[in-house]
């Protein structure tokens, strides 16, 4: 064996997977050769180092701390993480949720209001056309001083006032009689509705009173409840007749009936009205003899004072008649459905509840959709806040971990 | 793949049952890089730890020895290149070459094997952890060649050149240092 085959060999040889002639020739050359006795002393003595080596007690029992320790850290963030998770999903639901909850009035309805329905522009007519108003001239009078005028304006108003004066304390009753204006209001509901409708408007009509005022609402062809709103006049000495006679029509609910005794207020101002006819009827005589251009523009103002409050007089004395002769019925008519009750069975009851459910659910998602698609702006701001507090938390987490490493390994 | 939280302790244990099988290996491994007994045991406890964090990842289609001797290799030679001594190997290998196919170190074998020993460890510590991982895989612990090739993912041929190199320059280190050893005090 010469030096070149002995390397050759050396690995086998150390790895003992020479056949024993060749190991025993491998012994043989290393005795002679030193320098291939010294590469088979190095060999060896690497081996023997290997094998000297012992794993302290310390490494075994250190390295399964230190998994053990790793282990309970892994487990740690996991359970928060956990926790954070369903609490996040919790929180999420409540938001959905009780977002859906709380938004489902101001969520846009499943049914529109169709604002050009009869009975709203019926509404409309009526109030526009409404008779009962009164405008009366703004009459201006001029301030300007003059003897005759002041003299006869200051007889006019103290006459006046004695005249006032005089009708409150004589309080005559044969003389002047009570003006009481009566007024009611009830509610029918019938399921005969166009009928019983009818049947009111008919009353009125036989007392000699009128309907002057009337607004419907509600559609019978797509199963709306129909209700009418009735302002009737009917005359004054009739109304406990009429009033008799409206308790047939459907079921009545909630009838009022008011007094109210205006006779005070009448005869002052019927008594007013005579006092500003009288002066009125001075001041054309006035005007006849006046000479002055002055005096005739002043006794024209007073003239036209005295109209403006005959005029006004008038109107409040032609209210009061009206509504002491005819009183004011007002009546809120409702459809009601007649429905048929029977017994329902316990598992007939179980399934409409369930069905019940089930239409409520899917109204619930549908309105759940809507309010996420509403929320959408907020949702996608608000995630994007939070991502961002996320990586900055990571990143300063990161650079502490870093930190503490560089200092364990120094 | 994530091991979910209920076998989190499975995953534990069965680690654990592996690597007390390795525990020799990976200690003697760092051990015979490292060249002291304190950062052997630094090295080993940080690749034990390593190679629990990247269990889920340990794919079974090479042993666990070998897949935990490929961590541990790897902690040493970031912790060598950390050191300062690592300057100091540079310019010996440039002071040292391999063109002497015969520096058999015959002073060396006439040295007491205490005496050996010592040098041996002292020259493995002046080799570069590429060629020092050379000398501990195939000469102390008795790897083939196949399994240095697995344990560092490197080819066969560049295992084999690369043990070949770090045997030659071992030869020379410790030739100059028996020499040195053995010759009389002036």
């Amino acid at each position: 064996m010469d030096c070149k085959e002995f390397s050759n060999l050396l690995d086998a040889y150390m790895d003992g997977a020479l056949p024993d002639a060749d190991a025993r020739r491998m012994r043989d050359h290393a005795a002679e050769c030193e320098a291939c006795a010294a590469l088979l002393s190095l060999r060896q003595d690497c081996r023997r180092m290997d094998g000297e080596i012992q794993v302290p007690d310390s490494f075994s029992s250190s390295w399964r701390q230190a998994i053990r320790e790793e282990k309970e850290m892994e487990e740690k963030p996991q359970k928060v993480f956990y926790w954070k998770k369903w609490a996040a999903v919790a929180a999420a639901l409540v938001f959905v949720v009780g977002g859906t909850l709380a938004s489902r009035d101001g969520l846009p309805s499943r049914r529109a209001i169709d604002s050009n329905a009869s009975s709203y522009s019926s509404f409309r007519e009526q109030a526009l056309s409404d008779p009962s108003s009164t405008s009366y001239k703004a009459m201006g009078a001029d301030s300007m001083t003059n003897a005759a005028y002041d003299r006869a304006y200051s007889a006019m108003e103290a006459a006046e006032e004695e005249a006032v004066d005089y009708a409150q304390d004589t309080n005559d009753a044969g003389a002047q009689t009570e003006k009481i204006i009566r007024s009611a209001s009830f509610n029918v509901k019938t399921a005969d509705y166009d009928a019983d409708l009818q049947k009111i408007q008919d009353l009125a009509a036989d007392m000699g009173g009128r309907v002057e005022y009337l607004t419907t609402s509600g559609d019978a062809s797509s199963g709306q409840t129909r209700s009418a709103s009735l302002t009737l006049r009917i005359p004054a000495r009739r109304l406990d007749e009429f009033l008799t006679g409206a308790q047939g029509v459907g079921t009545i609910t909630g009838m009022t009936q008011q007094m109210e005794d205006v006779s005070d207020s009448y005869y002052d101002t019927q008594t007013r009205l005579k006092t500003q006819q009288e002066k009125l009827a001075r001041l054309q005589d006035m005007m006849a003899s006046a000479q002055d251009v002055s005096d005739l523009i002043e006794i024209e103002s007073a003239i036209a004072d005295a109209q403006y409050y005959i005029d006004r007089y008038t109107g409040t004395l032609k209210s009061y008649d009206s509504r002491v002769d005819f009183s004011t019925v007002r009546v809120f008519v409702r459809e009601t459905k007649v429905t048929e009750t029977k017994e329902v069975s316990l598992g007939e009851r179980i399934l409409t509840g369930i069905g019940d459910s089930f239409r409520e659910f899917g109204w619930f998602l549908e309105d759940m959709v809507i309010f996420l698609a509403s929320a959408l702006p907020w949702i996608i701001a608000l995630t994007a806040v939070g991502f961002a507090v996320v990586l900055i938390i990571r990143a300063r987490k990161n650079r502490k971990n870093k930190k503490e490493k560089k200092v364990q390994e120094q | 793949m994530e091991i979910p939280l209920f076998s989190k302790k499975k995953k534990a244990e069965r680690f654990e049952r592996l690597a007390a099988e390795s525990e020799r290996q990976v200690y003697s491994v760092c051990f015979h890089m490292m060249g002291s007994r304190e950062d052997a045991q630094d090295c080993a406890q940080e690749a034990m730890l390593r190679a629990f964090r990247a269990f889920d990842t340990f794919r079974q289609d090479a042993s666990f020895s070998t897949w935990i001797t490929r961590i541990a290799m790897n902690v040493c030679t970031d912790a060598l290149r950390k050191r300062r001594d690592a300057v100091s190997l540079d310019a010996l290998r440039e002071d040292q070459g391999f063109d002497v196919p015969d520096a058999a170190p015959t002073a060396y074998a006439r040295l007491e094997e205490k005496e050996r020993l010592r040098l041996l460890r002292e020259g493995l510590s002046l080799l570069p952890p590429d060629m020092r991982q050379m000398i501990v895989l195939r000469d102390m612990q008795g790897k083939s060649y196949e399994e240095i090739g697995e344990i560092l993912e490197l080819p066969l041929g560049t295992v084999k050149s690369r043990v070949s190199r770090a045997r030659e320059k071992l030869s020379v280190i410790l030739k100059k240092s028996s020499e040195l050893f053995s010759s009389p005090s002036v």
